[in-house]
């Protein structure tokens, strides 16, 4: 059996707390000598203290159960009352940096899957149900992604016009996902009918929410334009500027226009 | 090629989004133009001089594809020929909309034109003669909304061209032509 490392820490805390314990027992039976107790749970609040401030901490990809005896200790500390030392103001910094180099580890695989891009909150849910427990925030996470620009990690956070903030891969670009939702947008179907975010996450192997996104995106770079009906809401291939309000009869031959006359006006 | 009365409807007009307000700028300002235009035209050729927002108006609706204009686009498609000078709101509640297809000062041309055809230099006419009169037919004066030819009359009259009075009953006014 180790003498050093965690099972040691563990087994030496564990003396102490049942040390401590029997003090607690001792004091609250008899207020006189809880004066004099006094002292002595001050020591050992210090002492503690000193136990959760020192120690081994940073290396990537952390020792889980090292962060998870810690982490205990400060719980169990909160819930007898004594403030813990290692608050997020103190070890901001440190926790924080600690969870950005998870974080960046951990989206790699999911954002794999949703093709590039993912939306924030869904990393929330994904990252917080693989924890189990010692849960962490919302802010945790913004704090933690918005760390990501000071160094060199793979990853991003980005806010979208809309307010919605996803992570995505450094080298994704929108260039490429315009071309895929242009693309589409020139389908028949979609000539005839519109492109909606449902179709287009189905066809792309996105979330919808994400798809919505990037349609949204390519309408504001005016590649695509919206239609507002009791059907829903669509988006088709923009091709407004290759009108001439001087002849509004003529139809330059292969344009976009063009493309979308030929393949709507069976249906007409 | 559709037709709306006696106007040829451009492929245009079965794009769905061309019914929806555009939100981004650049396509907004397009599609605002294209609507000027075919609301001039439709007016022109039907000869209407005023749209009524809140009646239905056969071009702001396209059953084909079943999409009407709501009535934020109406406004924004006629506010935009307002600050051109092609119309004008008749109340403040922005309800009806004078369509200024010519413009006054092309109806006072027309006016001109009309009499200087018609050899009436120094002749007298009851409006009602100058929109309905057998001199009028076959021309655009024929049947023009009463307010515009008004309008145009008082704006010669500036000019010298002519002098308006009261007739014998209430909505008899003439006109003494002094070109």
């Amino acid at each position: 059996m180790r003498l050093a490392g965690d099972s040691g820490i563990l087994r030496k805390e564990q003396e102490m707390w049942e040390s401590t314990d029997k003090s607690l027992q001792e004091a609250f039976q008899d207020l006189n000598a809880l004066m004099s107790k006094a002292k002595e749970m001050v020591m050992l609040a210090e002492k503690m203290r000193q136990k959760l401030l020192s120690g081994p901490t940073t290396q990537p990809g952390a020792n889980d159960e090292e962060m998870g005896s810690k982490q205990e200790m400060q719980d169990w500390m909160l819930s007898v009352g004594i403030a813990s030392p290692v608050t997020k103001e103190s070890a901001g910094a440190l926790y924080h940096q600690q969870l950005s180099r998870l974080l960046a580890d951990f989206v790699k695989i999911p954002l794999e899957k949703a093709g590039g891009m993912i939306n924030l909150i869904d990393i929330y849910c994904l990252f917080n149900r693989a924890r189990g427990t010692e849960l962490i925030s919302p802010e945790d996470l913004l704090q933690a992604c918005s760390i990501w620009e000071k160094f060199d990690v793979p990853v991003m956070l980005r806010k979208f016009n809309s307010g919605v903030m996803v992570i995505q891969n450094k080298s994704h670009t929108d260039e490429e996902v315009f071309a895929r939702i242009k693309s589409l947008a020139l389908k028949p179907d979609a000539l005839k009918t519109g492109l909606s975010a449902s179709d287009a996450a189905m066809t792309l192997g996105i979330a919808p929410a994400m798809a919505k996104e990037h349609l949204l995106t390519a309408e504001s770079k005016g590649f695509l334009c919206r239609d507002v009906s009791a059907d829903g809401f669509q988006f088709y291939i923009n091709f407004f500027h290759e009108i001439d309000p001087s002849d509004l009869y003529f139809v330059k031959d292969y344009g976009i226009y063009d493309t979308w006359v030929k393949a709507a006006l069976a249906s007409w | 090629m559709q037709k709306l009365g006696d106007l040829k409807l451009p492929n245009f007009f079965n794009y769905p989004p061309y019914f929806t307000l555009q939100p981004v700028r650049d396509t907004r300002e397009k599609q605002v133009q294209l609507w000027k235009e075919l609301i001039l035209d439709y007016c022109r050729t039907q000869k209407i001089f005023v749209i009524g927002l809140e009646e239905e108006f056969p071009l702001f609706s396209n059953p084909v594809i079943e999409r009407t204009l709501s009535h934020e686009a109406k406004e924004a498609f006629l506010s935009a020929l307002v600050a051109e000078g092609r119309a004008e709101w008749m109340d403040k509640g922005h309800k009806k909309c004078l369509i200024l297809w010519h413009r006054i000062q092309d109806w006072a041309d027309l006016i001109l034109r009309f009499v200087r055809e018609n050899g009436l230099e120094d002749s007298v006419m009851t409006v009602e003669e100058i929109r309905s009169g057998t001199e009028s037919r076959g021309t655009e004066l024929h049947g023009m909304d009463r307010t515009v030819l008004m309008r145009a009359l008082k704006q010669l009259e500036h000019k010298g061209k002519l002098a308006i009075f009261k007739g014998t009953s209430a909505d008899d006014e003439g006109v003494k032509f002094s070109l």
